[in-house]
């Protein structure tokens, strides 16, 4: 019938690098996890199902994918938990206030996540501002050793991530009509009732991408288990980057990241069914 | 300036005909309304005479010459739009003379061009604004002087006063009929407003679901249109059920209304028997004592509007008549009144599915 | 929603103790770069706490390890070439992506912030593999697609919420006007998208600046960025020399965010 509008010919250039070096590496990378491990290059050329079975067979990757998994779970709990009172009190602030909030956030955010995670090496060291500061309190007597701890690669995270958390839902709480809550009020809500009945609700288009993001995000995450955690305990990002850069077993390498990959897809796709009535809801 | 015809224009959105046939036709120097409520095609009519869409099917002439292969920029067409598109980060001088500029006219005529098309309509000394620091009705203005400049072939205007006030809206639309009477250049007008395109048009089309329902003068769409959804759209309409539909020669009838027999004029070609319905507008009636009207009937609502008294009458079949009366008409709910019809401002049209 | 608020201004303790909440969390947020800052200062060592003394002599010892100096000036280099193409690349695909209208529109927006949406972690091992397949493996070549890549939806996402705000009359009336497409876009749109435009090349800068993961795996033979000479730096030196490269990397960002209040605003922005 009619041509497509030739200006669509200026988003090849975007097509064409998402395309080539990302679609294609990806499929690419899928493809090498089914490759025998070579001798000579770091990988061979016949095809095989044993790398999966190698990793469905071990308790070892088992635990190393649920530590992963359950780790990211709890960092996206306790990133909520931080994120929402800070969008709230974002939310309601107006002019300069807002924007030094706004500077807040997007200064961590704008700041690589090695540096930030090196900032959590000087406040956890053994003499450092933490331990100082709970033990002026009486909360401890002596220094805990924080440092490569599977706790103080939890509290990165989570300081990681909040930015990502606090945007989308301050956005939501912000598009919340300020009628709908006197409305409520004038009809006997007390200040609980409202939160409970009509912001959580109305936020959770705020909640839900920002949940996915971090979860997605922290599954995956790689610099601060390895900064951080030490040689102590394991995850799957560490683990496949030291199948790739240490010991080169390229296809072994990308099975693992196939399979968080996909179980990270199942989690979310679980996420996504049991809060499906609530989005419905939600949705502006 | 120059005659522009549409004829038989097409266009489809997906599964959606928004345009199902529309034929119009401009002579030169004519402003023509297309009338209509939204969704019934006019703007996309617009567009495409505008060049920003692409027809599916159809022809739009000038002069007699094709211009759908013309890309906008080049068809020489003054637009002014809803928004009035004005470039924010340019003054109004600028946004006036961006046109001239693209023309690589020289300075000092672009300057002189600029300043005259100001002052004609009445911008002068605001210049060196931004479009955000002068009012609605300046905004107006400079789109219609940014289209005007370049002293178009042909002007469209879509939809220019719906963003002002009443009594804004009042004073542009004289501005805008002036300066394209003066200038002599063909329009179309879009609007939803009727009053607007009766004091407006040498011509009006009224449109419904894709097609032109009526294109006649404003006085012809008012006082004969053709069927019930154009006399609804074009002002205060009261609609009787008619039977005993006998023709007299082209275009006369006799009838029988709410128990009544009348003579009366109506569209040509409405069959013997076949079903019509009387068009009374508002201005045809007149309150009389009971027994000296053509119909009897009872005030069911009256109300005071100051310059008139707003009266609905239900008569004996039920049918209700809508009409203004003298404001001291001393009638009030409840009392039986008479109706006296002036037969020249009745008419009869057939009976067409809405 | 103040009015609300005032409705239940009587519950004061409740305010009180919702105010030290939001306080100790911004604490939360920002120790770790105060801390940084305030190290990269000490005239002790970062062990030291509270720090001994003032010093400068940190960003002296940075600027005279040739590893950490190397690993800024390529980090530079990276990042203002990375900058450049994806604000060329991210503006031609709003333009683009402007003439898309629903579902479609929604599915174009999603495949240019996929690099944003997948795992770095996973986008850098697909390109491990395929950099080396087109023998471009431990290049800066390919080192710097991999940045382009992963920099160019937030170069895209401030483009094209600028292009939304421009309204498709603005290019109608120009081109009635008897504008060209070419100076419709140098005439009317640049101008008005220039804010967001700018944005998205700092965006992509600072982006393109901060990124490990990807850089870890596609470094070139003998060449480091600023990140990955850190992390070495810091898994065989503690010493504030790192905290004094960090500062230079949180200046960038808070600069980087200053400027984004100046051109669009934070609120817009995010």
């Amino acid at each position: 019938m009619r041509l497509p509008n030739p200006r669509l010919l200026l988003a090849i250039p975007a097509i064409a690098l998402i395309f080539v070096f990302m679609i294609l590496p990806i499929t690419n990378m899928a493809e090498m996890s089914f490759r025998t491990t070579g001798t000579k290059d770091p990988f061979g050329e016949d095809y095989t199902l044993a790398h999966y079975l190698r990793i469905f067979g071990d308790t070892y990757y088992w635990g190393v994918l649920l530590r992963s998994l359950l780790t990211a779970a709890t960092v996206t709990v306790l990133c909520l938990l931080v994120s929402y009172p800070i969008a709230w009190h974002m939310s309601k602030a107006k002019g300069m206030k807002a924007v030094f909030l706004y500077a807040c956030i997007a200064s961590p955010l704008m700041t690589g996540v090695l540096v930030r995670n090196f900032g959590w090496m000087i406040v956890a060291a053994l003499n450092g501002p933490l331990n100082e500061t709970l033990m002026a309190l009486g909360i401890i007597e002596r220094p805990l050793r924080l440092l490569f701890t599977q706790g103080l690669v939890i509290l990165a995270l989570v300081h990681v991530f909040v930015p990502f958390m606090v945007l989308p839902i301050n956005n939501a709480l912000r598009n919340i009509s300020p009628t709908l809550i006197e409305a409520s009020t004038a009809m006997g809500a007390t200040r609980r009732d409202v939160f409970r009945d009509i912001i959580l609700p109305l936020s959770f288009p705020g909640i839900y991408p920002g949940v996915i993001l971090v979860y997605v995000l922290a599954v995956a995450a790689f610099v601060t288990p390895a900064l951080l955690g030490g040689q102590m305990v394991s995850y799957m990002p560490t683990l496949i980057i030291g199948e790739l850069t240490g010991t080169f077993q390229w296809p072994f390498g990308s099975a693992l990241a196939i399979v968080l990959s996909l179980s990270t897809v199942v989690v979310v796709a679980i996420f996504t069914a049991l809060t499906a009535k609530l989005m419905e809801r939600s949705k502006a | 300036m120059a005659t522009v015809e549409v004829r038989d224009l097409r266009k489809r959105y997906h599964n959606f005909l928004a345009l199902d046939g529309v034929s119009l036709k401009a002579e030169s120097g004519q402003l023509v309304t297309l009338l209509g409520p939204s969704g019934c095609g006019k703007s996309t009519t617009l567009r495409c005479l505008a060049g920003f869409l692409e027809p599916n099917g159809g022809e739009i002439t000038v002069e007699g010459v094709s211009i759908l292969s013309t890309p906008a920029n080049r068809r020489g067409f003054g637009v002014v739009f809803q928004n009035y598109a004005l470039f924010p980060h340019m003054t109004v001088a600028e946004n006036i003379g961006y046109g001239l500029k693209l023309q690589k006219v020289s300075k000092s005529e672009l300057t002189t061009r600029v300043n005259e098309v100001m002052d004609l309509v009445r911008l002068g000394g605001l210049g060196d604004r931004l479009p955000r620091e002068v009012s609605g009705g300046q905004q107006q203005r400079v789109a219609l002087a940014r289209a005007l400049v370049l002293k178009p072939k042909l002007l469209l205007l879509d939809e220019p006063l719906a963003n002002l006030d009443a009594r804004l809206r009042d004073e542009v639309r004289w501005l805008i009929r002036d300066l394209q009477q003066q200038s002599g250049i063909t329009a179309f007008y879009v609007t939803h407003d009727q009053s607007e395109a009766m004091a407006m048009s040498d011509m009006v089309a009224v449109m419904k679901a894709g097609r032109v329902a009526q294109f006649a003068t404003p006085r012809e769409i008012y006082q004969k249109p053709t069927e019930r959804y154009v006399a609804d759209f074009t002002g205060e309409a009261n609609f009787l059920p008619c039977t005993d539909v006998t023709p007299h020669g082209e275009g006369h009838y006799s009838i029988a209304a709410a128990g009544t027999t009348l003579d009366l004029d109506g569209v040509p070609g409405i069959a013997a028997g076949a079903p019509a319905e009387l068009l009374l507008r508002p201005e045809a009636l007149e309150l009389t004592a009971p027994e000296a009207g053509t119909f009897r009937g009872i005030v069911t609502k009256s109300a005071f509007l100051g310059s008139a008294l707003h009266c609905e009458i239900t008569l004996p079949d039920d049918s209700v008549l809508k009409l203004s009366a003298e404001p001291n008409t001393p009638v009030t709910k409840g009392d039986t009144v008479g109706i006296a019809i002036d037969r020249s401002h009745a008419w009869l049209m057939p009976e067409v599915a809405p | 929603m103040s009015g609300a608020t005032s409705a239940f201004s009587h519950q004061g303790p409740v305010n009180i103790a919702f105010g030290a909440l939001i306080v100790l969390l911004y604490v939360f947020l920002m120790a770790p770069l105060v801390m940084i800052v305030g190290a990269s200062f000490t005239g002790g060592l970062l062990i030291d706490f509270p720090p001994q003394g003032l010093s400068l002599k940190w960003y002296f010892e940075f600027f005279e390890r040739r590893d950490l100096v190397d690993g800024l000036l390529m980090s530079l280099r990276i990042g203002a070439i990375t900058a450049v193409v994806t604000m060329t690349v991210a503006m031609m695909a709003a333009l683009a992506g402007q003439v898309l209208s629903g579902r479609l529109s929604g599915w174009f927006q999603l495949g240019m912030t996929l690099p944003l949406l997948v795992p770095e972690l996973l986008t850098a091992v697909g390109l491990l593999f395929f950099l080396y397949k087109i023998e471009l493996g431990k290049t800066v070549v390919g080192l710097q697609m991999g940045h382009i890549l992963m920099s160019f939806p937030y170069a895209y996402v401030s483009i094209a919420a600028a292009m939304r705000q421009v309204p498709a009359s603005l290019e109608e009336a120009s081109a009635s006007l008897g504008a060209t497409g070419w100076q419709t876009f140098r005439l009317v749109i640049l101008p008005l998208v220039m804010p967001g435009l700018a944005m998205g090349g700092i965006f992509a800068f600072i982006n393109s600046f901060d990124l490990y993961t990807i850089s870890l795996l596609l470094k070139p033979l003998g060449g480091n960025t600023l990140p990955l000479a850190l992390f070495d730096f810091l898994t065989y030196e503690f010493k504030p020399t790192a905290a004094a490269a960090a500062t230079l990397s949180i200046l960038l960002s808070i600069l980087g965010v200053a400027i984004v209040q100046k051109l669009v605003g934070l609120q817009r922005a995010f």
